[in-house]
């Protein structure tokens, strides 16, 4: 069951993406409507939001019943969301891997989280202030840099995880999923399917975003070679209104498989509506395009992985990684109308990128302003993958 | 007898200040009771929050820093509150002044306290700059400044990000979204493990604008202007050039916020594209709303804001929703707003009915 790929790189050439940018609230921009939120907070069940929910007991001042486990002698791990536990994307990615990792542990550590974390000094004091309340580990689902680091750096007896981070130490590394290949059966499935101009919606221009357009392209040419990728980044990965734009820009530009790094699924519905196959990054979202969706990047693989992390953390053999952790992500389930040639062509795919025969990035191969990136008979592994800078031909796009 | 609410001719400070608390107990009140529906305890929350800033010397250090960011911000949007001026842009002059001084401190070579003199000037001209258009076209046009410096607030958003992801990113380090740390920072208040010295420039710059406007020229014909600017030019007092210099200072002190933030916050030595101001320039403006646009006022008002946002964190990492803790912020701000304003009536009853001809009885 455990998927886990360990590759090493060295931290230099980590690159990365900022996960998400959720669009927070700032302090005060709340304070309009701050009577009405705390109405509404009321009105629902489910306001705890920094509560543990999986067994274990919640931190301290939780007045909710809290079940099972003797808290006193569990490990106290923290996550730290950059958004809310139930985004319908990422972070919620993480949040079911938090519980099934603890439910693992059987009560030998316990759990606790802060959503809607954003990137100014305050996240800094909040970082202090889990040290001080006496949390061995901590992990940011997002990579907080120097907000982050510093307090890592201060306390060398916490366990500190930044998922995309790229400071590595005797108490913090990084980790990300290896997504490069993910893509490229998700292009291969698109072509497959008739596909020949595909769109995508992607938030932010960084290494992460070249390494998903660039293996969505690669695969769709790699059944059609006039497949091309037209993107549009709309410098979110919330915001239903942009991604909505967005998608119908590039439905109404002839787009015939639409796919994006939305971290929720307007854009599934709209290809739905407009009758184009669709594919989503996170989570299993069939129920938004019934009878178009493809697929999606199947997080799962975070689950067994932060299970390793606590139970190693539990025994006291818990070493910081001295590279980036690149975990595994597979395709997820099908939707119910995808058509068997297309898993078998994937699959088949699939089976030879495992194998080695297949490389994502098989050169010759240039980029998409015309300068050669691989050379003939050369490949980018994993890791170089994680830091690619370029979009390669065939991928247009603002 | 129908009692009814006259407005006082005078006002007193006193009679302000013990609304204003009483008006800050109702909103804990009020939130106390939501607390409870919530089944929070809210004896444990507030004991949580007191703890959190009071309990540890790293709480008062950490309402410090909050501090800094949201009294710069405060005393420039109360400067030009002065005049009747919104500057609702603070935010951005806040992050112009922020680029600016990281531009030059990752990008100039120089010995390190030169360094920080440049980029402290640096976030003056940017914090300046950033608000020269909306200056020149109150002044000289009438153009609402409330549509310009805010719109202008997105403008800087925007220029953060492409410096962080684009041509500023640190892809040494291959960081995601953010700028390299800049090499210089202010020094520690002796004694303080996060406090740096720029804790005091808003402390002193609040000491200077009281005294100016206590006792100078400038700043009565400021307090003129923003009584009545018409009688104020009749007076002789060239107007226009007055909102542009106010304007602009008013920038200029958000923008060395910008500074202050870059080079005095743990851990905040770079520009990070997800959001480098906490929305500081709106809890500024709260702050100066809260304080009447007093310079003492926006300092009290200003660390009790930093101490329930310091609080907030306490609160949020032992699991209080943050949509909670904003309404309990909202419901004290309400309940402080609320009790200026009554301070200002008085309940008086109304001893005959209105006995008066109604209009159809006169009319023909």
């Amino acid at each position: 069951m455990n998927r886990d790929r360990r590759l090493n790189v060295p931290p230099s050439m980590g690159a990365a993406m900022q996960r998400r940018q959720f669009l927070r609230l700032g302090a005060l921009g709340a304070l309009g409507v701050a009577g009405a939120s705390v109405l509404a907070a009321c009105g629902s069940d489910d306001d705890e939001e920094s509560t543990s929910t999986s067994g274990a007991a919640s931190p301290t001042t939780a007045a909710s019943g809290s079940s099972a486990a003797p808290s006193g002698e569990a490990l106290k791990v923290h996550f730290v969301y950059v958004g809310p536990p139930d985004d319908n994307g990422w972070t919620q990615a993480h949040d079911i891997a938090r519980q099934a990792a603890e439910s693992a542990l059987g009560g030998a550590v316990e759990t606790s989280f802060t959503p809607n974390i954003g990137f100014d000094a305050s996240t800094t004091q909040l970082f202090e202030q889990l040290v001080a309340d006496g949390y061995k580990m901590i992990v940011a689902n997002t990579e907080y840099a120097g907000l982050m680091t510093g307090v890592a750096d201060a306390n060398p007896d916490v366990a500190f995880l930044e998922c995309n981070g790229h400071h590595f130490t005797s108490n913090c590394f990084g980790y990300y999923m290896a997504h490069e290949t993910t893509a490229y059966l998700m292009g291969v499935a698109a072509a497959t399917l008739g596909a020949s101009k595909i769109g995508y919606i992607g938030a932010f221009e960084t290494a992460t975003f070249f390494n998903d357009v660039n293996g969505l392209l690669l695969g769709a040419r790699s059944v059609n070679p006039e497949a091309t990728v037209q993107y549009v980044n709309v410098q979110t990965f919330f915001d239903p209104q942009k991604a909505a734009v967005a998608a119908d820009a590039l439905l109404s530009d002839g787009v015939d498989f639409l796919y994006g790094v939305m971290d929720e699924p307007t854009f599934l519905q709209k290809a739905e509506e407009a009758g184009v196959w669709t594919g989503y990054w996170n989570l299993d979202f069939r129920s938004a395009a019934p009878t178009k969706y493809v697929n999606n990047f199947d997080l799962t693989s975070f689950a067994p992985f932060y299970e390793e992390q606590f139970r190693a953390l539990v025994d006291g053999t818990w070493k910081a990684p001295s590279e980036v952790v690149l975990l595994e992500c597979p395709l997820g389930e099908w939707g119910p109308e995808v058509p068997q040639e297309v898993k078998d062509a994937v699959a088949a795919a699939a089976a030879e990128l495992e194998s080695g025969e297949l490389s994502v990035y098989q050169g010759p191969l240039n980029d998409n302003q015309g300068n050669e990136v691989v050379p003939a008979g050369e490949t980018i592994d994993a890791l170089g993958a994680y830091s690619v800078g370029f979009a390669v031909e065939g991928v247009t796009g603002s | 007898m129908t009692p009814r609410l006259e407005r006082r001719l005078d006002t007193d400070l006193r009679r302000t200040g013990v609304s204003r608390l009483l008006g800050a107990v109702t909103g804990l009140v009020v939130a106390a009771l939501l607390l409870v529906l919530t089944g929070r305890n809210p004896v444990t929350v507030l004991t949580d929050s007191l703890d959190a800033v009071f309990g540890s010397k790293r709480g008062i250090e950490g309402v410090a820093v909050q501090s800094v960011p949201i009294l710069m911000c405060a005393l420039g949007v109360a400067l030009s509150l002065r005049m009747k001026v919104w500057n609702i842009g603070s935010d951005g002059q806040f992050l112009a002044g922020a680029f600016m001084a990281c531009g030059l401190g990752i990008n100039v070579e120089a010995p390190g306290w030169l360094l920080l003199v440049m980029m402290a000037v640096g976030s003056i001209v940017g914090g300046a700059l950033w608000i020269v258009v909306p200056a020149a076209g109150r002044a000289h046009w009438g153009v609402n400044e409330i549509i310009t410096t805010l719109l202008l607030n997105f403008v800087a958003v925007q220029l953060v990000v492409w410096a962080s992801l684009g041509f500023w990113r640190d892809r040494a380090s291959q960081v995601t979204q953010s700028t390299r740390p800049v090499p210089v920072t202010l020094p520690r208040i002796p004694g303080f493990d996060s406090v740096s010295i720029g804790f005091f420039v808003p402390l002193l710059l609040a000491v200077v604008l009281w005294a100016v406007f206590r006792s100078t020229k400038v700043g009565y014909e400021i307090d003129t202007i923003g009584g009545n600017p018409r009688a104020a030019a009749f007076a002789g007092i060239d107007v226009p050039r007055r909102i542009i210099v106010v304007m602009l200072v008013s920038g200029a002190i958000a923008g060395l916020g910008g500074f202050l933030q870059l080079t005095g916050a743990p851990g905040a030595q770079a520009l990070n594209g997800g959001g480098f101001s906490r929305s500081y320039g709106l809890s500024g403006f709260i702050v100066a709303a809260l304080a009447g646009a007093s310079f003492p006022g926006v300092i009290v008002a200003g660390l009790f804001i930093s101490a329930m946002f310091y609080a907030g964190i306490a609160l949020q990492t032992k699991g209080l929703s943050v949509y909670i803790i904003f309404g309990i912020y909202g419901l004290v701000l309400v309940g402080v707003a609320v009790g200026e304003v009554a301070a200002r009536y008085r309940l008086v009853r109304v001893v005959a009915p209105d006995t008066s001809p109604s209009i159809e009885a006169v009319a023909p």
